[in-house]
């Protein structure tokens, strides 16, 4: 107790309050600052004011009794220690006073001096330890909410991870929304105990234990990027670091903080998959280049093969089986020329020759050329319809198109039994316009060229992105990609629209619809259509020369610049 | 008969083309490239010219343009074993620019020796 102590006493008892008085003066050591008052008011007025250690309450004043003083003076001043003094008969009520916040009770006519001042002493005593631990208290609470906010906004979450003797792993986490799933509480459907390690991702989780027991072994800290998986099959990326602490009894105990890495690690995936795509582009440009160059080599070998073979021939002085052999070396000559030729027309999409051309022929020599390459077990339905008109459009390019719709349909239907369905018909002036994905209404008369299929059939997301170049849901080396963004490019290149319309399992229908060319030339000049093939596609400074000097180029040809599409 | 410029830098296309137009009694002059090519144009008095595309020097297009322009009587065929940006293109393009006809190597004796006779009979 300190010296100085301040105690109110409040006492309307004259003989108590001298009691007490004597008792205070009595032990000199523990001198306090005694001030007196006899009513509730009184001590109401001086608490207000007056710094008070401790209060002395007499529990029969005439403005306050029993419980109620108790209660009235705690209000007065919460802080301030309480011993309340009672008369013999009456040490129920004091325990009830202690209930209500009194410190202590002393027993009028039972108390003596050291008894009172050791009261005192220790209530205030008590009384502060109190007010130190409640504060502290309140530190611990302000600093436990701060961490918990921390934690729970984390991009990942808190956990510690014990090892013991026996090389057995525990995780404990403090898991945050989104990694519910880790809640240490949930039990499995076998009704064991849930262990982090199973949310661990099977390809990485031998990889996590042999870290965290190579750094139990050497007593380090350790640090892993690793998948979790989330309900749903979901895969979470995590960077997970721990921090050795000591731990008890043979224990090594980790705290760790395990980082949300999924859209870093998505990235860096997209960015290496980019890297392979544009490699893989880079490859074809660079096979390009190389095919063009060996085609003339090959084909300035062929000439002298084919032709010195056939001048040989020519002569009639061989015998039958002498032409016949030399016939296979000029057979094998075309065969090799044809190869060349195929090398030739690999990668080229930027050049269009236009010519008119009969849509119905176009597709129909196309499903000649495309129904070998089809399985016994997918059924081809062709329906062209008569007088479907004439296209403006490259022979070749167009074939292109058809060969990727229906070696794409191919793959969809792969090794299961299915309909692959080609049809052209004609969408007539006179007829509704139909309004297609891309929000655009056709005018005029259009040729409908549809590709179906009985495939897998492509959700939503696909859907958007077929058209996107190097996009591919085949696997690495079947696909280029490229297929659908060529077909893309040749059918707008000629004027067209293409529409897709796939349900997942059910199969998928390109639509292509291409303007129909008014035919009065054909009926001036009836050899138009094949007639018109001296279109002239050049390189811009050729171009060029050509606009210069129309005179060379033939009446009635058509130029088409492939960098104005 | 006629006698035939014949423009190519390789030499056995040279040989098995020359054989093919002496055999049905052509006769021939050769050139190596465009340049050599204009020189012979000046030189004699050729009723024909058969012209490789790709070549060093002055190309198949040049010879093209400059014999349009120098002798546009004497008609031309081009010929083209293909490039970097195959053959139909170069062809193409001689094709708009004048040529009489155009032939896509390797090419047969039949197609050759009936290409000339059409050029020669106009």
């Amino acid at each position: 107790m300190k010296n100085d102590s301040k105690v109110l006493l409040i006492e309307d008892n004259a003989g108590d309050v001298r009691l007490i008085r004597e008792m205070f003066r009595e032990n000199s050591r523990h001198e306090a600052e005694l001030t007196i008052v006899s009513t509730m008011r009184e001590a109401e007025g001086h608490l207000a004011t007056r710094q008070t250690d401790l209060i002395l309450l007499d529990l029969g004043l005439p403005d306050a009794q029993g419980l109620e003083a108790v209660r009235l003076a705690h209000e007065a001043a919460p802080h301030v220690p309480l011993v309340v003094l009672t008369g013999l008969d009456d040490e129920l009520l004091a325990v009830k006073a202690l209930k209500e916040g009194a410190q202590d009770y002393l027993v009028k006519g039972d108390i003596d001096s050291r008894g009172l001042l050791r009261s005192v002493r220790y209530s205030i005593e008590r009384k502060t330890a109190e007010k130190a631990l409640r504060a502290e208290s309140h530190e611990l609470h302000k600093k436990e909410a701060r961490i918990r906010s921390i934690a729970e906004n984390l991009p990942g979450f808190l956990f510690q991870c014990f090892v013991d003797e026996a090389d057995c792993i525990r995780f404990e986490v403090i898991w945050t929304p989104g990694f519910e799933f880790l809640d240490p509480m949930r039990s499995t459907s076998s009704g064991t105990a849930y262990s982090v390690l199973e949310s661990v991702h099977p390809s990485d989780r031998q990889k996590l234990t042999d870290a965290i027991i190579n750094a139990r072994r050497i007593g380090s800290n350790w640090e892993q990027t690793l998948r979790l998986v989330a309900p749903a099959d979901k895969e979470l990326w995590v960077h997970a670091t721990a921090l050795m602490r000591p731990g008890e009894a043979g224990d090594t105990v980790w705290d760790g903080v395990a980082l949300d890495v999924t859209d870093q690690i998505a990235m860096e995936m997209r960015n290496a998959e980019l890297h392979v795509k544009l490699r893989q582009a880079e490859k074809l440009e660079a096979i390009g280049t190389l095919a063009g160059g060996v085609a003339h080599e090959l084909n300035n070998l062929l000439q002298p093969i084919i032709m010195m073979t056939e001048l040989v021939l020519a002569n009639s002085l061989q015998s039958h089986r002498q032409v016949e052999l030399l016939q296979r070396v000029v057979d094998a000559g075309n065969k090799a020329a044809e190869i060349v030729q195929r090398i030739l027309a690999f990668g080229r999409i930027d050049e269009a020759t236009l010519q008119l051309l009969d849509a119905a022929t176009i597709v129909g020599e196309a499903v000649g050329f495309i129904s070998p390459l089809l399985p016994s077990s997918i059924t081809l339905n062709v329906d062209i319809g008569e007088n479907v008109g004439m296209i403006l459009g490259d022979k070749t390019q167009l074939t292109q198109v058809m060969i990727n719709l229906v070696t794409n349909a191919r793959d969809a239907i792969g090794a299961k039994v299915g309909t692959l369905s080609i049809s052209l018909s004609n969408l007539g002036a006179g007829c509704d316009r139909p309004v297609l994905r891309a929000g655009v209404i056709l005018r005029g008369a259009y040729a409908v060229l549809k590709v179906s299929d009985t495939g897998t059939g492509m959700d939503e997301a696909v859907v958007r992105r077929a058209f996107e170049p190097f996009f591919t849901t085949k696997e690495v080396g079947k696909g280029t990609g490229l297929g659908l963004s060529v077909t893309y490019g040749i059918v707008t290149g000629h004027g067209g629209q293409i529409q897709v319309d796939s349900i997942p399992d059910r199969g998928t229908t390109f639509s292509i619809y291409l303007p129909i060319k008014e035919v009065l030339s054909t009926a001036a000049n009836p050899g138009a259509a094949s007639n018109t093939a001296s279109a002239v596609n050049t390189e811009s400074s050729l171009s060029a020369a050509l606009s210069a000097r129309p005179e060379f180029v033939a009446p009635g040809s058509r130029t088409m610049h492939s960098s104005s599409r | 008969m006629a006698h035939i410029l014949l423009v190519d830098d390789e030499p056995l296309v040279a040989e098995s083309l020359s054989l093919a137009m002496t055999s049905i009694g052509h006769t021939v002059v050769a050139a190596r490239n465009g340049v050599e090519a204009m020189q012979r144009v000046l030189e004699e008095n050729v009723d024909l010219v058969v012209t490789d595309i790709v070549m060093p020097s002055k190309d198949g297009i040049e010879v093209i343009m400059e014999m349009r322009r120098a002798r546009p009587d004497i008609s031309v065929i081009a010929i083209s074993g293909g490039g970097r940006h195959g053959t139909s293109d170069f062809l193409k393009m001689a094709s708009g620019l004048g040529a009489f006809a155009t032939l896509k190597k390797p090419i047969h004796l039949a197609e050759f020796v009936e290409t000339l006779n059409r050029s020669l009979s106009v």
